[in-house]
C-alpha cells in the first residue's frame, strides 16, 4: 500500500489538468485592438478606405482560399463605424486632387490550415489524469483546423503632400479578430461582423473622448 | 524538472527507509475539494472538486504525529469578457486553470482518546509548485513558480476498523509570492482513509 501510494505520487508530479471545454465555435473567436498612445483621435475629421481587402499569406505554405463574396458588405461595415466616429470620407476622386486625409484605414485578412496532435486513453477513461490504468498503450490522433484573422488598421496621413501607393504612414490603431473557420461560409460571415463591431466598440477613444 | 524528480525519489527512499518501523506509520489518501481565496479566486473563482491528497504520518506519541503530504488540486474558471490593456483591449472566452501540487512536511496533535473519533490539529510547512494557464482564442500563456507555503489544518480521525481509519479536515493553504506570480490562497476541505 505505502509502495503504491509513493509511486502514485511520483507519477503525478509533472501531470496537469485543464477541463475547460469549447462547446461552440465563436468560444475561440478573439478580438484585440491596440492603440499609440501618443496620437490624439480628436484631431481626426476624414479618412481614406481602399475599396480591396488585401489577403497577407496568399500562395504562401498553409493558406487557403477564403470566400470573398462578402468583401463590399464587409467593407461597408468597417466603412460605417468610421462615419459614426464623426469622419468623413475622402475617396479617389479627393485623393486625385490633392486633398489629404487624416486617416488611412486598410483591411487585411490570412487564413490558414493548421494540423494538432493528441492523446487518448482506451478502456472508457475520459479523462487521463483520473484514471490509474496504464495497461493499454495510448493512442495518437491527429486533427486540422482552418483559421482565419482580420485587421483593420489606421495609419497616420497627416504630412503627406504627395499620396501615392508607396507612402510610408505610422499606424496608429489595430483591430485584429482571429478564430476558427468554420465550413459554414455564413456563420463565418455573420462573426466576422461582430468582431467588427466589437473592435470599435472596445476602442470608445477614437471618437475623440478621452484624448 | 530535475527537481521535481529529486522530490520523487526522496519520497520512495523515505518511504523505504519507513518499511523498518511499519506500525508507527500510517499511510493514505485523500480526496480534496478547493475554495479559492484573494488572488487565486481572482485568478479562478469557481470552487474545484477535482482533487487529491497522499499523506504519510509517524506516530510520535499517544498524541502526536508527523509526516509528509503531497497533494495536486485543479482549479479552474470560464469568463467571457474584455480584458482592458495598458493600450488596448482584448474581448474573448477567458479559461483559466490553476494546477497546484502543495508538499509539506507536517505535524498534528491529537484530543481525545484512542479508539474514539479524536479530533486534531496540525500544521504544514513546505512548497506549492503552481502552473497558472490561461486560454483565450486559440491562444494560450502559462507561468509555473514554486512558492513557499504554509497550511494549518484541522480536522478529525474516525477509527473504522483494525488499522484502517477515516479523516476529515480542512487546510487553508497560504503561497506566498514567487518571483512575478502573486501570493496565492485556498481552503481545502478533505475526506480520505489510512492504514497501518
Amino acid at each position: 500500500m505505502k509502495k503504491l501510494v509513493l509511486i502514485g505520487a511520483a507519477l503525478l508530479l509533472g501531470a496537469g489538468c485543464y477541463p475547460g471545454e469549447v462547446t461552440s465555435i465563436d468560444q475561440l473567436d478573439l478580438v484585440a485592438t491596440v492603440r499609440n498612445p501618443d496620437f490624439g483621435f480628436g484631431s481626426v475629421g476624414s479618412f481614406y478606405l481602399p475599396d480591396t481587402i488585401v489577403q497577407l499569406n496568399e500562395g504562401e505554405q498553409g493558406a487557403i482560399d477564403i470566400d470573398r463574396s462578402h468583401d463590399d458588405e464587409i467593407l461597408a461595415k468597417v466603412r460605417g463605424k468610421l462615419l459614426a466616429l464623426g469622419w468623413s470620407e475622402l475617396d479617389e476622386g479627393d485623393i486625385d486632387n490633392g486633398l489629404v486625409p487624416d486617416i488611412a484605414v486598410l483591411n487585411l485578412v490570412s487564413a490558414s490550415q493548421n494540423t494538432t496532435w493528441w492523446v487518448g486513453y482506451p478502456g472508457g477513461c475520459w479523462d487521463p489524469y483520473w484514471c490509474w490504468g496504464w495497461g493499454w498503450p495510448p493512442s495518437v490522433g491527429v486533427s486540422t483546423y482552418s483559421a482565419g484573422t482580420y485587421f483593420v488598421v489606421m495609419g497616420d496621413a497627416a504630412g503627406v503632400t504627395t499620396p501615392g501607393a508607396n507612402d510610408d504612414l505610422a499606424g496608429v490603431w489595430g483591430g485584429v479578430m482571429d478564430g476558427v473557420l468554420s465550413s459554414n461560409s455564413a456563420s463565418n460571415f455573420t462573426r466576422l461582423l461582430s468582431g467588427i463591431d466589437q473592435m470599435f466598440t472596445q476602442s470608445p477613444y477614437l471618437s475623440g473622448s478621452g484624448n | 524538472m530535475k527537481t521535481m524528480i529529486a522530490v520523487a525519489a526522496a519520497a520512495l527512499l523515505l518511504g523505504t527507509a519507513g518499511d523498518a518501523q511499519a506500525q508507527g506509520w500510517f499511510w493514505g489518501g485523500t480526496y480534496s475539494m478547493s475554495m479559492p481565496l484573494s488572488n487565486t479566486k481572482d485568478f479562478n473563482s469557481k470552487f474545484s472538486f477535482r482533487g487529491v491528497a497522499i499523506e504519510g504520518r509517524k506516530v510520535m506519541s499517544e498524541n502526536a504525529t508527523v509526516g509528509l503530504s503531497f497533494g495536486w488540486q485543479v482549479m479552474d474558471d470560464t469568463r467571457d469578457g474584455t480584458v482592458q490593456l495598458e493600450n488596448g483591449a482584448i474581448t474573448g472566452t477567458f479559461m483559466t486553470y490553476t494546477n497546484a501540487f502543495p508538499l509539506f512536511a507536517n505535524a498534528h496533535y491529537y484530543f481525545g482518546q484512542r479508539g474514539g473519533i479524536r479530533p486534531y490539529v496540525g500544521a504544514n510547512v513546505g512548497v506549492i509548485p503552481m502552473e497558472r494557464r490561461a486560454e483565450v482564442g486559440l491562444f494560450a500563456v502559462s507561468d509555473t513558480k514554486w512558492h513557499l507555503a504554509g497550511a494549518p489544518e484541522a480536522g478529525f480521525v474516525i477509527p473504522l476498523g483494525w488499522y484502517v481509519r477515516g479523516f476529515v479536515n480542512a487546510r487553508w493553504h497560504f503561497a506566498l509570492k514567487a518571483g512575478s506570480a502573486p501570493s496565492q490562497q485556498y481552503v481545502t476541505f478533505n475526506i480520505g482513509i489510512a492504514s497501518n
